[in-house]
């Protein structure tokens, strides 16, 4: 995508990929711990997690507070299913697993409240009143267009593209094949693209 | 440890403008989340420790409901059911026989028939 609605958004930056917090050596130690009971190493997992994991709740459900359930029940279900973790496989897909698992089940579930209020951090203060009205446009049409996406294309695209995960990873969160990602993610792209397309015309 | 590899190709503008429409979640009491999953972790953690500590013990505590029926009816048994039969050794039989010997001494004959009727008369009235 290039054009004015491209540079209307580039100066947000952009979060750090699934890669630089990819997981490390001693997780499978560490759930070995937990599986004793081990509050320190659960709480180091909860340390090293639960930033990304509020962050890509938060992308699903769309609330502060629901987000920091979920996140704690995601938690509570891995001392739950410790047992059935495999060891030698990485804790992150798991998890993640759990947790948009269950925040798929609960943006079904639950009567989620209005999410139409524009958050604090997606406002912008253009340089003149005609700019601020292009961003309001843009933003509208492609929150729009999100929503009238397929779920599984708009979780693939929160985690894909607001969340930074690889196409191999959302493949293991969602137990899907690392095709079926890329045919979802490209239906995904061309619709917004879609959405977008007038303001790439009139760049 | 896997490594996952970014295969598919990003779209920096999408992703940017993706970022611009939804914003950053936003900032949350980091502490006070730690503190409530760990809070919530503690009674799970314990029954870990705990099963993790004495599998053993975990596993026969469900016996022992089970062993105290079985004691109960043990015991039960011994004391009414299986009554030991008195003993009765050889010297015992031998001064038994030599009583009724002294104290009635046609009991052989009695049981024999071959005693006369004055004999019976005696053996009755224990002259």
């Amino acid at each position: 995508m290039s054009g004015q609605g491209a540079h209307l958004a580039l100066d947000v930056p952009l979060r750090p990929s699934a890669a630089a917090v990819a997981p490390v050596d001693d997780e499978a130690a560490l759930v070995e711990r937990v599986r004793a009971g081990d509050g320190a190493a659960f709480e180091t997992l909860v340390n090293r997690y639960m930033r990304r994991a509020f962050s890509v709740a938060y992308r699903l459900l769309g609330q502060k507070e629901d987000a920091e359930d979920l996140v704690q029940e995601a938690f509570m279900a891995v001392l739950q299913r410790v047992d059935t973790f495999q060891a030698g496989r990485p804790f992150a897909p798991w998890f993640f697993r759990i947790l948009v698992n269950r925040g798929l089940n609960a943006r079904k579930a639950r009567t989620l409240r209005a999410v139409d209020e524009i958050p604090e951090t997606a406002a912008h203060h253009g340089p003149s009143p005609e700019r601020d009205a292009e961003r309001t446009e843009l933003r509208d049409r492609l929150r729009t267009a999100m929503e009238t996406l397929p779920e599984r294309q708009r979780t693939i695209v929160q985690l894909f593209d607001l969340e930074g995960f690889a196409g191999p990873e959302i493949a293991e969160i969602l137990e899907i094949s690392d095709g079926t990602v890329r045919w979802h993610l490209h239906e995904a792209r061309k619709t917004l693209k879609k959405a977008l397309a007038p303001y790439e015309r009139s760049a | 440890m896997e490594t996952w590899t970014d295969d598919i190709e990003r779209d920096p503008a999408l992703t940017a403008a993706l970022r611009g429409a939804y914003g950053d979640p936003p900032e949350t009491e980091w502490d006070a989340l730690r503190g409530a999953v760990m809070a919530r972790a503690e009674l799970p953690l314990a029954r870990m420790r705990h099963t993790r500590r004495s599998p053993w013990q975990a596993r026969f505590r469900a016996l022992v409901p089970l062993a105290a029926a079985a004691g109960v009816v043990g015991t039960a048994f011994a004391l009414g059911v299986h009554q030991p039969e008195p003993r009765v050794t050889a010297a015992d039989r031998a001064q038994v026989e030599l009583i009724l010997n002294e104290s009635l001494p046609d009991v052989s004959e009695l049981v024999a028939s071959q005693a006369g009727s004055d004999q019976l008369l005696d053996a009755a009235i224990g002259s």
